[in-house]
């Protein structure tokens, strides 16, 4: 399974091997990762699952669709170029070594 | 109109003041009327019941941070949770959007999610994230969770939903004298459960208050232990009654709980009202305690806890102890329920009550209606 890590802004780092098609805000809340809370469930309804792309992953991952990015303009801490919203993002081998920063 | 119901009302007051006065040996009951007018309720409701405390629940029910339940009071949805500062607050379950409730039953949260638009709060109530108002000046400043006045003691959790009510702690002294020694705190819960039933608030509290009907209502599941006979009269003061009643010598040990317990405190089950709405009975291994949330002139709900003393008691004594206590509810239930449909007949008494150690507990509880609500100023001629 691939492994993902999330580094949070307290600097404390999550790593866990997730299964393929879960997606990363799923994963980050069962793991209790603090920061991720995906309160509307994946809907992209409330920006609370915001992650900044490790830069080395940064053009590994396609980017986000206008609906996600009208969300990601209104996500606590501010938008940087390799935001996303993790609930968009589905975990595939090709992710196996990611890297996710957390309350940046 | 009103007049009429104000008149009507005002009576009503004058005749509880009457029968409050009344001496203790020459105690009468209520009319039936005073169970079954629905002006009266609503009077009760707003002249005193919303402005006291209740008891919720009992700490342990929400351990560790981020545990709650919800209920209702009076109208008002409650969310009794622990935050991460480890404090039980009890916090308006109402989503400040559009007045969703947040929480249903109960679980653990790390925050609370509104499932309408998504609102979410912190365990403490603040609002934590409202999508896509940031342009509309919602913050945690203007639009987090209203917090009820509550305090905890002796494990349970008391709310007011009066902000201007005097503190419930100081007027606390002589129940914990009577519970000093049974280690009521420490008590660790085993089961709670909520039920409806048709019945006026009043008549519950005078049921669980009087040991005269024990030996007749429940000669199975009581009378073996706790009969009528042997039951006393015991402390008493402006905010709770109480009675004791107590066990054959020749009955099986029920337990032996405390360190500190006497043996005669062994031996017998306390069984106390914090006026007005909280009915319980603490033992030495077992403490039961009912909450009553009134919800119409007839109807309530119960919400009650059974909780236990360290581990002295198995799994299996337990779940005996369970399905007694169930099957004396019923009990007292199916009889609630009957009198209820009775009481509004223009026969339904104001009989004597009986002797200071089997009803006294009732004339205690009149006095304190007594004090709640005001004796009319004017005459009924007058008004």
């Amino acid at each position: 399974m691939p492994r993902v890590t999330w580094k949070c802004s307290d600097g404390k780092t999550i790593s866990a091997d997730i299964e393929t098609g879960v997606s990363l805000m799923e994963a980050a809340v069962n793991l209790n990762v603090p920061g991720i809370f995906g309160d509307c469930g994946g809907a992209l309804s409330c920006a609370t699952c915001h992650v900044v792309l490790d830069e080395a992953w940064q053009h590994i991952v396609p980017g986000p669709t206008d609906m996600e990015g009208e969300m990601l303009e209104v996500v606590e801490g501010g938008r940087t170029d390799r935001s996303r919203l993790s609930c968009q993002i589905r975990v595939t081998e090709q992710l196996d070594g990611i890297v996710l920063h957390v309350g940046v | 109109m009103e007049d009429k119901q104000n008149k009507v009302i005002a009576d009503m007051a004058a005749r509880l003041h009457e029968i409050a006065a009344l001496p203790e040996d020459e105690a009468r009951c209520l009319p039936g009327q005073f169970y079954t007018c629905p002006e009266f309720y609503q009077f009760e409701v707003e002249t005193f019941l919303k402005k006291e405390w209740h008891c919720v629940g009992r700490e342990d029910e929400v351990a560790s941070p981020g545990d709650y339940f919800t209920t209702v009071l009076f109208d008002e949805p409650l969310l009794v949770i622990r935050g991460d500062d480890s404090e039980i607050r009890v916090l308006s379950n109402v989503c400040r959007h559009r007045g969703m409730p947040l929480a249903e039953g109960r679980g653990s949260a790390r925050r609370l999610v509104c499932s309408y638009h998504a609102w979410s709060y912190a365990r403490d109530g603040r609002l934590s994230n409202a999508p896509r108002m940031q342009d509309k000046g919602i913050n945690a400043g203007n639009c987090s969770l209203p917090v009820f006045r509550s305090e905890l003691w002796n494990g349970f959790i008391y709310v007011n939903l009066d902000d201007a009510a005097a503190p419930l702690s100081s007027r606390l002294q002589g129940l914990e004298a009577l519970l000093d020694s049974y280690g009521t705190r420490e008590m660790r819960i085993v089961h709670a459960q909520e039920e409806i039933w048709n019945t006026n608030w009043k008549c519950l509290v005078e049921n669980f208050m009087e040991a005269y009907h024990l030996s007749v209502v429940h000669p199975e599941t009581l009378h073996p232990y706790t009969p009528t006979g042997l039951s006393r009269k015991s402390m008493a003061n402006d905010s709770f009654t109480s009675y004791c009643a107590n066990y054959p010598e020749a009955a099986e040990s029920r337990g032996f709980g405390a360190p500190g317990l006497s043996d005669e405190e062994r031996k017998r089950s306390t069984l106390f009202c914090l006026f007005p709405t909280q009915i319980a009975s603490q033992a030495a291994t077992l403490l039961v305690s009912l909450s009553i949330q009134p919800l119409a002139v007839d109807k309530i709900m119960v919400r009650w806890t059974m909780s236990t003393y360290s581990n002295e008691l198995t799994r299996d004594e337990l779940d005996q102890r369970l399905a007694l206590w169930n099957e004396v509810n019923r009990e007292d239930r199916e009889k609630l329920e009957r009198m209820q449909r009775a009481l509004s007949s223009r026969h339904a008494p104001s009989g004597h009550l009986a002797p200071r150690d089997y009803e006294g507990t009732i004339w205690d509880f009149y006095r304190y209606l007594s004090r709640s609500i005001e004796k009319p100023t004017t005459t009924s001629a007058e008004i």
